[in-house]
């Protein structure tokens, strides 16, 4: 591994080919969170209500999640220097037109424009990092992945806050131009193809399929927060995409050559690790959402001061997980599992007695405890599960992987958001006590919002522990033999 | 001091779990700090949750009260209704005299009023408040960085008021006031006090035959009865009012 070489058996710039990758997918994944704050000034800007100013977000996700599965069809099939370019290449064409959109149709359009760049950036990203690294770097590598899929979602809001407060929800995008504009130009140069491709059929049934069933599975659990697990449309969505994906599933496991290998899931250890990262992913973003409403609703902060709270967290992310990485290069998983996961429901148990006076700055760290204890499990059990395939098979294990985590992150999100809403309606008082007795009315209601928070956050405590047990699972690194083994895989595979 | 704790036991825990080779060693250190972490943990939740490490301090200041509105002779405390339970109110009083907007108690949930009629003849105000302080400086080392060392727990306004004083809601006051501003009203108010004086004159004059020649004592004797049907009838108004 003294040289890096792409898949023409030419040299490359491998330090300038990561830059490019980690700078423009940072980029993309930035937008999954962004708008978060901008909502009541987009809501003034283009006249339009709560429920549809959030298609720009739900709508966002839903494409985002529709593409990760297809990112591995096409990753095998175009070559990754110019599959990188033109999902930035769209990405940035949904930049510009939610930059410049005159009417709330066309910042939709951009919205779901950039999405489709991001659902093939982010996997993709992983594939080839995952792919330029030997095994016994590729902690590392994913390390620096990490900095990207964790930290980029977790500033997007306070970035935002703090720029509508200072300019205008134009420049939310408007300063992504630039940026991407260089990102476009360098990958010209330093982005080469390093994943293999061949030519394999694209099978539109399992495409529509796939489309038809996450899209539509998303769709429901991302209407639980509004409408309530008995909704006539969350029902109907989620059985539909459950029966969709059925089918998906049997079409692929039948097929000889598959649009998604979901024979990835014959290794156990990639069985586990994508469970373990799926439920750390839901505890992850449940609680990334139910903080800084409690700390907005109970404290009254602004969007920005409750970022601004959360954000050391977020940061501790960003500084821990190239170094988990590393660690993950010398021992394996389970040791950085078991580890991450005691801090994890450790610092998730100190939530649940929260109340309406707990002091903001034990928020802040008891949060960074979290999100230090995550920085330790999430990419490391990842990097585990990829290492335990085959190299042929890691764009279609990014791929699964990454789908599963977003379905994950979805249901955890809708099952936390309910909990918080309905308990929280139980146990608000009567609508007669606000006008016979105002301030008892207040406490009560206060106590209602916060015993919801409890609720919720013993759910996430339960997935905590859940993940615990699994931590247990996982494999210590794996001995020398099998690194060697699979490092000739690589060699015969003509990875670099 | 507990959050520098929580960090620096944290980050050993990784450190111990996650560099420390000899197995035996890693047990020990990882145990140790992991254990420093729980208990770090629990001092925090205990602390903002079960108030750990702090403890409630009562202080009780005193001040002269004044009618709530000074434009009138009467001495006014005014009470504002804020729910329809009358069961939390918001009272009004001065605390000098001549002021022009007067102050009120807090709408709050911390905050409790009471009145209580007493013989002196000055108006007082006593409130205490309680907050939890810190222990011990122990406890605020400890905990000091969170600054929950000053929080209010409650404020109970106790009222002290001579018996001549008039405690009414702020919309009997409006009525009172309204009803006594009445032409009408005053010009019959002015008969029957006129009435009133001339006839416990009159009797004040058969029991003591002295007091026709005694001019001084006559004017004196006029003003405290007009007075005291003032306050008659001020308080005849006031219970039709309720």
């Amino acid at each position: 591994m003294s040289e890096a070489i792409d898949s023409n058996g030419k040299k490359y710039n491998r330090i300038m080919l990561i830059v490019v990758l980690l700078i423009g997918t940072f980029c993309t994944v930035l937008n999954q969170t962004i708008l978060a704050t901008a909502y009541p000034t987009l809501m003034k800007a283009f006249d339009i209500s709560t429920s549809t100013v959030q298609w720009l977000t739900t709508g966002f996700l839903m494409v985002n999640g529709i593409m990760i599965p297809v990112s591995a069809w096409l990753s095998s099939r175009f070559n990754s220097k110019w599959l990188y370019i033109s999902a930035m290449g769209i990405f940035e064409i949904g930049t510009i037109m939610a930059w410049a959109a005159p009417n709330y149709g066309v910042l939709l359009a951009g919205r779901l424009t950039q999405a489709l760049g991001v659902g093939v950036a982010m996997p993709l990203m992983q594939t080839i990092m995952l792919s330029i690294f030997p095994v016994d770097k590729r902690g590392t590598a994913m390390g620096l992945a990490g900095v990207v899929v964790g930290v980029a979602p977790a500033i997007g809001p306070t970035l935002s806050g703090w720029i509508i407060d200072t300019w205008q929800w134009r420049d939310l995008f408007g300063m992504i131009i630039p940026i991407m504009a260089v990102v476009l130009v360098l990958a010209l140069f330093f982005m080469k193809p390093v994943i293999e491709t061949g030519k394999p059929k694209l099978d539109w049934l399992s495409l529509a399929l796939s489309t038809a069933g996450f899209g539509s599975l998303l769709y429901g659990f991302s209407s639980v927060g509004d409408d309530g697990w008995g909704s006539k449309t969350v029902i109907f969505t989620l059985v539909i995409g459950t029966i969709l994906i059925a089918f998906f599933v049997w079409r692929q496991l039948k097929m000889e050559k598959p649009f998604l290998q979901l024979r990835v899931f014959t290794s156990k250890e990639f069985t586990i690790a994508t469970i373990l990262s799926s439920v750390v992913m839901i505890a992850l973003v449940g609680v990334e959402m139910v903080v800084p409403l409690y700390l907005q609703i109970v404290h009254g902060m602004s969007a920005l001061n409750s970022g601004l709270t959360l954000l050391p967290g977020a940061l501790m992310m960003a500084v821990m997980s190239p170094i988990t990485g590393r660690a993950f290069d010398r021992i394996g998983a389970k040791r950085l599992s078991i580890a991450g996961l005691f801090l994890l429901t450790a610092g998730t148990l100190s939530f649940v007695m929260i109340t309406k006076q707990t002091p903001v700055i034990y928020i802040t760290f008891l949060y960074g405890v979290r999100m230090f204890g995550i920085s330790m499990v999430m990419m490391p059990a990842t990097t585990a599960g990829m290492n335990a395939l085959p190299t042929n098979l890691i764009s279609h294990g990014t791929a699964v992987n990454n789908t599963v985590r977003q379905v994950a992150s979805s249901i955890g999100t809708a099952i936390l958001i309910s909990v918080l809403s309905n308990v929280t309606k139980n146990q608000m008082p009567g609508k007669a006590l606000l006008s016979s007795s105002p301030l008892e009315y207040k406490v009560k209601a206060f106590d209602a919002t916060i015993s919801g928070y409890h609720a919720a956050f013993w759910i996430a405590v339960i997935f905590c522990l859940a993940g615990f047990v699994i931590s247990f699972f996982m494999k210590n690194k794996i001995d020398n033999s099998q690194v060697v083994n699979n490092e000739k895989e690589n060699i015969q595979g003509g990875k670099a | 001091m507990i959050l520098v704790l929580l960090v620096i036991s944290a980050v050993a825990f990784f450190v111990s779990f996650i560099y420390t080779d000899n197995p035996i060693s890693r047990r020990m250190l990882t145990l140790i700090s992991g254990a420093v972490v729980l208990l770090s943990l629990l001092a925090i939740v205990a602390n903002y949750y079960d108030h750990y490490g702090l403890h409630k301090v009562s202080v009780t200041s005193t001040k002269k009260i004044y009618s709530a509105d000074q434009s009138s002779s009467m001495n006014l405390i005014l009470y504002q209704k804020i729910g329809t339970s009358g069961k939390e109110n918001v009272y009004i009083y001065s605390t000098k005299l001549k002021q022009k907007t007067p102050q009120h108690t807090q709408a709050d949930e911390y905050t409790t009023n009471k009145v209580k009629n007493i013989s002196s003849n000055t108006a007082k105000l006593k409130t205490t408040k309680t907050y939890w302080e810190y222990k011990s400086n122990a406890s605020k080392f400890w905990f000091g960085i969170a600054e929950n060392g000053h929080e209010l727990v409650k404020r109970v306004n106790n009222f002290e008021i001579p018996k001549t004083w008039i405690r009414l809601s702020t919309s009997q006051a409006k009525e009172l006031k309204k009803e006594l501003a009445d032409s009408k009203f005053q010009q019959q108010v002015k008969k029957e006090a006129a009435a009133y004086v001339e006839e416990k004159m009159k009797a004040a004059v058969i029991k003591d035959p002295s007091l026709a020649t005694n001019k001084v004592e006559q004017e004196k004797m006029e003003k405290q009865l007009a007075a005291k049907f003032q306050s008659e009838m001020i308080k005849k108004l006031i219970s039709k009012l309720k």
